[in-house]
């Protein structure tokens, strides 16, 4: 019996029609065997479980794939190499409060908190294509616990190399999780410079955006350095102009998101709405033989799966999402996780498992990685349109489409004959 | 990838054993919509129920039969019988308690057995091998008959590996005796949930060669499960110039 993933990613045009831009199997890393050789011999299997964890430990919703994460290369979380004596800024460019932007432009936005973000741009007429850097990510490996090892991000770099910059006085701590985090889903009294240099999502209550002229190749901490005038003058914006924009991010609009970068998912038992794939990630049962979504109403039902029994994990990176995950280096890889059930019993968090977001975006649970899926092409790439027509063009990050993504692990049986002689 | 391997070992009163069977089995369709039901939450509430915890011995097997002709003896099979050989989840003659004798150590369960229905656009019955073709429709079911299922002990489940569980079945000495066993199925216990127990096939072996249980020893079936047939290192060592190096798996070597 063969289990195997497939990932299925669809760009919602403005049509509302689905447009199949990727069709390509995953990897089930050990990980997968071992969660679940773990869940048949429940609860042997389980050294740490405390005794008193009761029954909702056999819950198949303790078992079954509980989040998504979303990831890249390891080197667009750090930087560019050093040249020159000058880290350039990483791929997701450099994110900072400029109190010097900010007078320029003001600020809707509470006074004195991280809330511009600066991106490099090489486009200068339309100034929003990001300058791209093919960092690769690492190799799928079945023994992957992460989607990545490292992700150091620039903000380390820059308290390294750039020390004394103002407001970038703190660390990344322990959130090396080797993917997207969600750094800035908190309440806007929270954010602090490091959550900006880390991102990945953009805040609920909207973030302020700039572009700068890629050219400039040192932007320091806190624009120090540079004179308001000069900083003015490296901002783009749409056709030549320079604008702020402002971001708002879904996944932190809806608390779907932990500040570790997990999109929660939710089994047939707790949807609320039929569309909840709009928000997290929905666990149901699938046909996989059949490229037709299992809408959630059909799992209510009895199990409609016919030859190739698959469950599907379906969720939606809005367009407003995928704009900052590209501003940040964009979405070269996809995993899926299970609770650690081991881990969590260990820091004596026990089944049932609610996950509540705190104000800080903590969920308090531990997760292990079920299977993984890279992508050489940047999931949530886009481009100016340049047609030379001021009327009709559009820049890229404005023109960012819902992706519709579904994640099907199937159980194949396709077992040769038995004859039955040893 | 889910594989399995069945080991037969004889244990005789004095201590001593032998195996006398080893080889890989046919993990079944039911193991697929076991772990599927599990995911999806569609089934159980309980990850207990859908562990393996009862078996049945038969004394015919499961044949693959010559095209067009299912249960039949010998012959070719054609290529949907070889993609559909695990579509199965019954085993071909099951012996029931009385079989065993009053003596028998094991534990039995006397209830329905689940399966997947499939429907034709007239009427609804068991998926059988070719059966599955052409269905319009599919859903989990269970027999209007009971059968008997002896207990696997929860102590007899092992951990085997980080990633693989064996089963152990003991069939003691006073069990069977003087009766052929051609084939053997593992069951999940009851991954639809309902009320009572509705086991459901997951993994199944048969013997060309049918072993002749006797009282003088017992018999020890060592099942494993596991998920990692094909270990994905490559093989490096390779000193002949030309030779295709070969994948080295990690177990279950053949």
């Amino acid at each position: 019996m063969k289990i195997s993933g497939q990932v299925e990613v669809y760009k919602i045009m403005s049509s509302g029609k689905k447009k199949l831009v990727h069709l390509e199997e995953n990897l089930l890393v050990d990980g997968a065997g071992e969660h679940i050789v773990n869940m048949l011999t429940m609860p042997s299997s389980i050294g740490s479980l405390a005794a008193n964890a009761g029954s909702a430990t056999l819950n198949p919703s303790s078992w079954c794939v509980r989040a998504v994460s979303f990831g890249k290369g390891a080197s667009s979380y750090y930087a560019d190499k050093e040249q020159d004596g000058v880290i350039e800024a990483p791929s997701r460019g450099g994110h900072y409060y400029s109190s010097h932007i900010s007078s320029i432009y003001g600020s809707s936005i509470e006074a004195g908190h991280p809330q511009i973000m600066i991106t490099q741009s090489n486009v200068p007429v339309y100034g929003s294509a990001l300058a791209k850097h093919h960092y690769l990510p690492k190799y799928p490996d079945p023994m992957d616990t992460s989607l990545e090892l490292s992700t150091a991000t620039m903000y380390e770099v820059a308290t390294e190399n750039w020390g004394g910059t103002g407001t970038t006085a703190a660390t990344s701590g322990g959130l090396q999780m080797g993917q997207n985090l969600n750094m800035m889903c908190g309440a806007s009294g929270h954010l602090r410079p490091s959550d900006v240099f880390m991102g990945c999502y953009a805040p609920n209550y909207g973030m302020e955006y700039f572009f700068v002229n890629a050219a400039w190749k040192n932007p320091d901490g806190a624009f120090t350095g540079a004179s308001s005038s000069e900083i003015g003058a490296r901002i783009q914006g749409d056709n030549g102009g320079s604008a702020k924009y402002v971001g708002s991010g879904h996944f932190n609009s809806v608390s779907s998101m932990d500040n570790r970068g997990f999109l929660i998912g939710r089994t047939r038992q707790e949807m609320l709405q039929s569309n909840d794939h709009q928000n997290v990630m929905v666990v149901s049962g699938a046909c996989a033989s059949s490229l037709k979504r299992v809408d959630p109403a059909h799992t209510l039902a009895s199990s409609i799966m016919i030859k190739s029994p698959a469950v599907a994990h379906t969720f939606t990176v809005s367009a407003p999402d995928a704009a900052f995950t590209n501003f940040y280096g964009g979405i070269h890889h996809l995993g899926l996780w299970t609770f650690d059930i081991e881990k969590n019993s260990g820091k004596g968090v026990l089944p049932p498992y609610n996950i509540v977001l705190d104000g800080f975006g903590n969920s308090n649970k531990e997760y292990k990685l079920f299977a993984k899926k890279m992508f050489v092409r940047n999931l949530v790439e886009n481009s100016d349109y340049e047609s030379g027509d001021p009327a009709v063009d559009y820049a890229g990050h404005l023109n960012h489409n819902d992706l519709y993504i579904r994640w099907k692990v199937s159980f194949d049986s396709n077992s040769k004959l038995d004859t039955g002689a040893p | 990838m889910i594989s399995g391997k069945l080991k037969v070992t004889q244990v005789f009163s004095d201590g001593t054993q032998r195996k006398v069977f080893e080889d890989s089995n046919i993990i079944t369709d039911g193991m697929g919509i076991n772990i599927a039901t599990l995911f999806a939450t569609n089934g159980s509430q309980k990850s207990s129920n859908f562990a393996p915890a009862y078996f049945q011995l038969g004394t015919c097997a499961i044949e693959f039969s010559a095209p067009g002709v299912v249960g039949g003896a010998g012959g070719i099979a054609t290529d949907a019988q070889y993609h559909l050989s695990s579509a199965f989840y019954k085993m071909s003659s099951a012996y029931s308690i009385d079989s065993f004798g009053e003596s028998s150590d094991l534990r039995f369960f006397y209830g329905n057995r689940s399966f997947q229905a499939s429907s034709d656009h007239t009427e609804w019955g068991e998926m059988f091998f070719t059966s599955a073709l052409n269905l319009s429709g599919s859903t989990t079911s269970s027999t209007s008959t009971k059968e008997w299922f002896a207990e696997i002990p929860v102590v007899n489940n092992t951990k085997y590996y980080i990633d693989s569980i064996e089963y152990r079945i003991a069939l003691d000495e006073n069990s069977l005796n003087g009766l052929p066993i051609k084939e053997v199925g593992l069951f999940a216990k009851n991954p639809v949930g309902l009320k009572h127990d509705h086991p459901m096939l997951v993994a199944y072996k048969k013997f060309e060669q049918p072993f002749n249980k006797t009282k003088d020893f017992s018999l020890v079936f060592d099942w494993s499960i596991g998920f990692l047939k094909h270990f994905i290192a490559w093989d490096n060592f390779s000193n002949v110039v030309g030779e295709e190096s070969e994948s080295v798996e990690k177990w279950f070597l053949s």
